[in-house]
């Protein structure tokens, strides 16, 4: 009766042994508990009863933690892997969180159904994402040189003081960035944004003919974040990209302003079209100032930041 | 209310002993296996000696330093039952002589320290 017990704790621990080992491990593992099971029946002066037997095997071990005790393989990701996993999950959650907010800000704007196709819901974005991060870490982890990743160049360190970006600015604006780039190269549409008040709007042809600057600027601008996001020590570097495109987005803008339309708006509301243009107008000036603003100040910021290694030198 | 935000001083005391015992018993297995024994007597030697091991923790450690090359096997029966007996291999005496040697340097360091007058 107790054997039949043993029998089965043996089997389940079987189960979740490696296959090359199980009949050698479970048959140390039988001489160890029938050992056991001699030397209390000796102290005892009688056979073990069946609840003995079972306390003696819960002391023993879940058969799963006994049998994964053998297994090579630890954990999915372990203590030095995981500070890098933690690091890539955060960015990528703040990117994630970064596009949906600004999805949730046009709905709200527009007050439509919006239909981001090609979107799943927050959530399945998420979790999808927490998936294919950890997936790539488990590799890492299991395949890759934990060792080699782990190193890193003292000389690449951002400097300690200094105007820049934060990490969550940085990866807010590529989450930004991303959308809108995905939105002009029609990755994902809007629909309806206007639906409720009757309102059809489409981009004037003035736009399509800005069409591969827009794609420039955002890829320019897409790329600056993320050579500040991993090379946070080149300062000058991202510091002349952020004017390049504040520059461009300008120049891109003071040739869309000449244009006497910037929308097409269709619909019951004769006056929006008016509207429209004028807040467009207004919209467009004040981007134009707004980048020019930005590049005056990295340009500023690049002329301290000489002056400041020049007088610590 | 007030104190289940702490952390329990037992449950603390519990992991830190756990961490500074991880070492020390393969020290004990590789120095008990200078003789051959089996998982069961093994076990009751180091016990004996004052070094309790659970099972679970044992076997898949000699498992481990087996495959590492430190701790040679066989197969034997023994009152009448299949047993594996294990012993240091000569590679484990080598590994076995200068892990000694460290254990020896580092408890004469930290108890240089804690008998030391603190600074």
């Amino acid at each position: 009766m107790t054997h039949d017990l043993i029998d089965r704790y043996l089997a389940a621990i079987a189960r979740d042994l490696p296959e090359r080992e199980r009949t050698d491990i479970v048959a140390e593992l039988r001489d160890e508990l029938m050992s056991g099971v001699e030397a209390r029946e000796e102290g005892l002066g009688r056979p073990m009863t069946e609840a003995e037997t079972g306390a003696m095997l819960v002391e023993f071990g879940n058969p799963l933690v006994v049998a994964g005790r053998y297994r090579k393989t630890q954990h999915l990701i372990g203590p030095q892997v995981f500070p890098f996993w933690w690091a890539a999950m955060k960015a990528t959650l703040v990117v994630i969180a970064a596009v949906y907010v600004i999805l949730i800000v046009v709905k709200l704007i527009g007050g439509g159904a919006l239909s981001a196709n090609g979107l799943g819901s927050p959530i399945s974005t998420m979790v999808f994402a927490f998936g294919v991060v950890t997936l790539v870490f488990a590799l890492i982890e299991r395949f890759g040189d934990p060792q080699k990743m782990a190193r890193w160049r003292p000389e690449r360190l951002p400097p300690a003081e200094g105007k820049r970006a934060s990490r969550f600015e940085l990866l807010t604006e590529l989450g930004m960035g991303i959308v809108f780039l995905l939105w002009w190269t029609g990755a994902i549409h809007f629909r309806d944004v206007f639906g409720d008040i009757g309102l059809q709007v489409e981009m004037a042809p003035v736009w399509q003919r800005f069409f591969w600057w827009i794609v420039a600027y955002l890829v320019v601008e897409l790329a600056s974040n993320v050579v500040a996001l991993l090379r946070p020590d080149r300062v000058q570097l991202v510091r002349w990209m952020v004017i390049w495109r504040s520059m461009m987005g300008a120049a891109i803008l003071l040739g869309v302003i000449q244009a006497e339309r910037f929308l097409i708006v269709s619909g019951p509301a004769g006056k929006a079209q008016a509207i429209f243009e004028l807040w467009m107008r207004v919209g467009l000036g004040i981007a134009i100032a707004v980048f020019v603003a930005r590049a005056a100040i990295e340009a500023w910021r690049l002329r301290q930041d000489g002056l400041t290694s020049r007088a610590s030198a | 209310m007030t104190h289940s935000a702490m952390p329990n001083d037992a449950d603390i005391f519990e992991t830190l002993r756990l961490e500074l015992r991880r070492g020390s018993l393969i020290l004990a297995v590789l120095g008990q296996l200078r003789g051959e024994h089996y998982g069961y007597t093994l076990r009751k030697a180091l016990a004996d000696a004052g070094v309790e091991i659970d099972e679970g923790a044992l076997y898949p450690m000699l498992r481990r330093l087996e495959d590492q090359g430190l701790l040679t096997s066989e197969w034997r029966v023994e009152e009448r039952r299949n047993k594996r007996f294990y012993r240091l291999s000569e590679e484990g005496r080598v590994v076995l002589g200068r892990l000694v040697e460290e254990w020896t340097r580092l408890n004469a360091s930290v108890d240089a320290i804690l008998r030391g007058a603190p600074k």
